[in-house]
């Protein structure tokens, strides 16, 4: 279903706020951001800035009972915080895929590689989206990663976590989903693996059409991959504007702290 | 062997041991293999890699944290037997270490002032109050107020700790220091401040450091030579500007391809050298170059077949690799690697 | 492989071992013999005591008996009961099976009640629901098994004439007639592990829910019923295992009280009454089937972990 909306994603004053208990904490105030197709926009800010709630905010995936969310998050002309869970659930890996940071713990421990992402596979063939989806090799192949028994018959801890980041890279891309959201997909991995996983994304943003909302404390990663960045501190926006812009002549007092040293 | 050396590892290595699984296969993981190292009273040895190149391993080999599979290890001429567990490393030989998790490796029950003073109990028991004088001194070392003695662990921020954990190991005059990661959990301003104290205290209590680390810029930056790992090997040694200038091998040359570049419009033509073949999980076997599988420029000749031995780079003094083909490398990798 | 299993027995071997010093050391140390049982009261005179005890054995110091019975022992003559003067191993055999069976119905029935409760419980933890059946499951736990045992008793042969059995028939002989008197003992364990089960349960599932890869199954999606069943349930199958594994073992061994209620002859009620008459060559024999029984078991646990979880085949033992 092509987009006729310049936007894809529109969020519009998004508001998280958990409660543990008695108490309450503002994870995120007040944020607005959209994104384009074929486009990247990168979420930078220290731990504990509400970076990865707005992650998860966009899927849905905040546990409900702790959490409290106000705002829009528009995809196309749904709000996907007050869609029903059926038609959420149908969205997710399907047209919204999402990459955690830690891949040794975001697969299953107990099940091999293929059953992983066969089961993806079927779950994401069975929605009702008529533009197909990419075969479970034709998925690895875009990870970069052989289709081979060697693979898909190991278990995850049989894996670098390099490999692990691709597994889910593959499973996020079999959908083809139209929007990628990469919570510090790269903060895990060795140095060299986390350059050639920002290639691998680069390129899928740019051949499959596929925007990337990638969510990263790391300056280096945002570089290579993001358009646009938005600078988040304390669950608000302080600074916005193209990756140039940011990175090299930022304004904010606070940006201009997050970029000046080395990385 | 020289009697300039103060430790000296000949072809050391290291195999772990899996657990025997219902078919009987032993699975071994060999963490350090043909490691040949010199280690020069006064001078900063920096040891670079990453995920699986031993390089944590070595480091606890030198301190006697873990004991060698085979190979030799001599301390100032002197033979260590390998052996024999040795568990009181730092009051022998004066070695100490310091670790990546600057909270883990203080205890958190524990006020500051004790912490410090069970590092010294190892070594000596001094009277009250000349020890306080001792703590309060290398607190102030490290630039923390001797008021941080009245706290917990819990309640100082992590360059805090990093730095009570340095001024422990610094407690037991220590002749040679092992700083695993020692900066690497710490957000950059830290880090560089914290270097800066380190290179300052090596100066003044003429300390020898071992600089463990997957950051080639660091690495370069704190020590005199620099040794790159591999998988287990050393695949390059040598004086570090060499090294992070005009580097060698492969690997060492991807490596500091990968560092992250902050400006957008280079970072995002920024190319990593290893090989753009779809990845298997295929162990690379015995015989072959630990890196064959992810180097542009290797082929199925030689480089599967033969494991490249250290030899010495003749335009400069004590730079050495294991590569069949660093000499021609951008010939080649502009005929083979370029994806 | 090999090497495995022969470390098995041998460690096995080495359990038996240990357990049967132990038991011995105990018979000794508790007061009272056989030799009392068997001139009775009126014949307890001091020279007939000496005179069964020198007869028995018993009299030889403690070494000499534990060698010897040992030396009996890997022959596999175990003698006979100076009690009832019949095979100690007849006894034992056939009492085996019928601790078995009820320890197989008991766990069987109390994972069909409890499990679908535990899983119930954890999926809804957070709703009210959820909080009332966490505090009942309190109470449940707590009820012991002859009370249950008891009631069950007394309303099913008042009530329920046709289910009460008091009659105990063998497997062997009539099947039917098997599984008539096992219900009401099988239903009273049932009720009292019940509880167990569901607590396991629901702690395991909840403590799966919350790991990171069954986020990831909500994120791409899945239905609720497949991130509970396919993604939670296995990592919390092999604690409910274990534990599973743990209660077979202490119903075999454990469950006097069921038996005595219920008048099965079970290996439970055979160890205490042979403790009671300080029949110990029985009683020893007794506590070291149950052993075998825990041996197997913990073979089977680990066997079985590792089968689900792949990461434990790796592990530095």
């Amino acid at each position: 279903m092509a987009m006729t909306n310049e936007k894809l994603l529109e969020v519009n004053d998004l508001c998280v706020t958990y409660r543990i208990g008695k108490k309450s904490l503002e994870a995120v105030k007040g944020v607005s951001f959209h994104l384009r197709p074929g486009f990247c926009l990168g979420i930078v800010g220290e731990s504990g800035s509400g970076k990865s709630t707005i992650a998860a905010s966009v899927l849905g995936i905040l546990p409900r009972e702790l959490a409290k969310v106000n705002g829009e998050v528009l995809w196309g002309d749904e709000d996907l915080l007050r869609l029903s869970r059926a038609r959420l659930n149908a969205l997710r890996g399907a047209e919204i895929s999402m990459i955690f940071q830690n891949p040794s713990q975001a697969l299953h421990p107990m099940y091999t590689i293929e059953f992983q992402l066969e089961q993806v596979f079927d779950k994401v063939s069975s929605s009702n989206f008529s533009k197909g989806t990419l075969s479970v090799s034709e998925a690895m192949s875009m990870a970069r990663l052989k289709c081979s028994k060697d693979i898909l018959n190991t278990y995850p801890h049989e894996l670098s976590g390099g490999m692990k980041q691709r597994v889910m890279l593959a499973m996020a891309l079999m959908g083809k989903p139209q929007l990628i959201v990469a919570d510090e997909p790269t903060s895990a991995l060795d140095v060299t693996v986390q350059l050639e996983v920002i290639e691998l994304l680069r390129s899928i943003i740019a051949n499959e059409n596929v925007s990337l909302l990638l969510i990263s404390h790391n300056l280096g990663v945002v570089a290579g991959i993001a358009d646009e960045i938005v600078v988040l501190r304390n669950g608000g926006i302080v600074e916005s504007g193209t990756a140039e812009q940011i990175l090299l002549e930022p304004q904010h007092t606070y940006t201009r702290e997050l970029v000046g040293i080395r990385v | 062997m020289s009697k300039d050396l103060l430790v000296e590892l000949i072809d050391i290595e290291k195999v772990f041991l899996a657990r025997k699984n219902f078919m009987n296969k032993v699975k071994p993981q060999k963490a350090l293999s043909n490691i040949d190292l010199q280690i020069y009273p006064g001078e900063t040895l920096g040891i670079v890699g990453e995920t699986g190149s031993g390089k944590s391993t070595l480091g606890k080999i030198i301190l006697g944290l873990e004991r060698p599979t085979s190979g030799r290890l001599f301390i100032q001429g002197k033979e260590v037997l390998t052996s024999r567990t040795r568990s009181k490393i730092g009051s022998e030989y004066g070695f100490q270490m310091v670790f990546q998790d600057p909270a883990g490796s203080l205890n958190p029950q524990l006020r500051i002032e004790q912490v410090l003073a069970e590092a010294l109990g190892t070594v000596e028991s001094s009277p009250g109050s000349s020890r306080m004088v001792r703590l309060q001194q290398s607190l102030e070392e490290v630039e923390l107020s001797k008021e941080f003695l009245n706290r917990y662990s819990g309640q100082m921020s992590g360059g805090q700790q990093q730095r009570v954990a340095n001024a422990r190991a610094l407690l037991t005059k220590p002749r040679l220091l092992v700083l695993d990661e020692a900066v690497s959990a710490l957000d950059a301003v830290t880090q560089s401040h914290l270097l800066r104290l380190l290179k300052k205290l090596q100066k003044k209590h003429n300390l020898t450091y071992i600089f463990i680390s997957h950051d080639l810029e660091a690495v370069a930056e704190m020590s005199d030579r620099t040794v790159v790992m591999y998988q287990g090997r050393i695949v390059e040694q040598g004086e570090s500007s060499t090294i992070y200038h005009r580097p060698k091998h492969p690997y060492t040359r991807g490596l500091k391809a990968s560092i992250p570049i902050r400006d957008p419009r280079l970072a995002k033509t920024q190319r990593s050298l290893m090989r753009r073949d779809l990845l298997t999980n295929e162990e690379v076997p015995q015989h072959a170059c630990p890196f064959v599988d992810r180097c542009p420029i290797s082929d199925e000749a030689k480089c599967i077949t033969a494991t490249p031995q250290l030899t010495c780079v003749p335009e400069y003094s004590n730079h050495k690799v294991a590569c069949h083909y660093y000499r021609d490398f951008d010939e080649r990798f502009n005929q083979i690697g370029k994806g | 492989m090999i090497y495995r299993v022969i470390g098995r027995i041998l460690e096995a071997l080495g359990v038996l071992l240990l357990v049967s010093f132990f038991v011995f050391s105990i018979a000794t140390l508790i007061p009272g013999d056989l030799s009392l049982q068997l001139t009775g009261v009126d014949g307890a005179t001091e020279e007939n005591i000496m005179r069964v005890r020198a007869e028995l054995g018993l009299d030889r110091p403690f070494i000499e008996q534990y060698l010897s019975w040992i030396w009996n022992a890997t022959q596999g003559n175990f003698g006979n009961s100076p009690l009832t003067n019949r095979a100690i191993l007849g006894d034992v055999n056939a009492a085996l099976p019928v601790s078995l069976q009820l320890a197989l119905f008991g766990l069987i029935g109390a994972t069909i009640v409890g499990a679908p409760i535990g899983v119930f419980a954890a999926v809804r933890s957070s709703s009210r629901l959820g909080q009332l059946i966490r505090t009942n499951l309190i109470v449940l736990l707590s009820v012991p098994s002859f009370v249950v045992g008891a009631l069950l008793v007394f309303f099913s042969s008042r009530y329920f004439p046709q289910t009460y059995r008091s009659l105990f028939i063998r497997i062997s002989d009539n099947l039917m007639e098997n599984l008539k008197v096992m219900f009401l003992p099988s239903l009273a364990l049932s009720l009292t592990l019940a509880g167990v089960v569901a607590q396991v349960t629901r702690n395991a599932l909840i403590q799966e829910l919350n790991q990171p890869y069954v986020l990831t199954a909500r994120a791409y999606g899945f239905s609720s019923r497949k991130v509970v069943f396919t993604y939670a349930l296995r990592g919390a199958v092999v604690q409910i295992l274990t534990v599973g594994a743990l209660l077979f073992g202490s119903i075999v061994g454990g469950t006097v009280i069921t038996e005595r209620v219920f008048a099965l002859p079970g290996i439970g009620n055979l160890m205490v009454t042979a403790i009671g008459n300080r029949d110990f060559n029985l009683a020893i024999v007794a506590i070291l089937y149950v052993t075998v029984v825990y041996l197997i078991l913990n073979t089977f646990i680990d066997l079985a972990a590792e089968k689900i979880d792949p990461r434990i085949r790796n592990m530095k033992s």
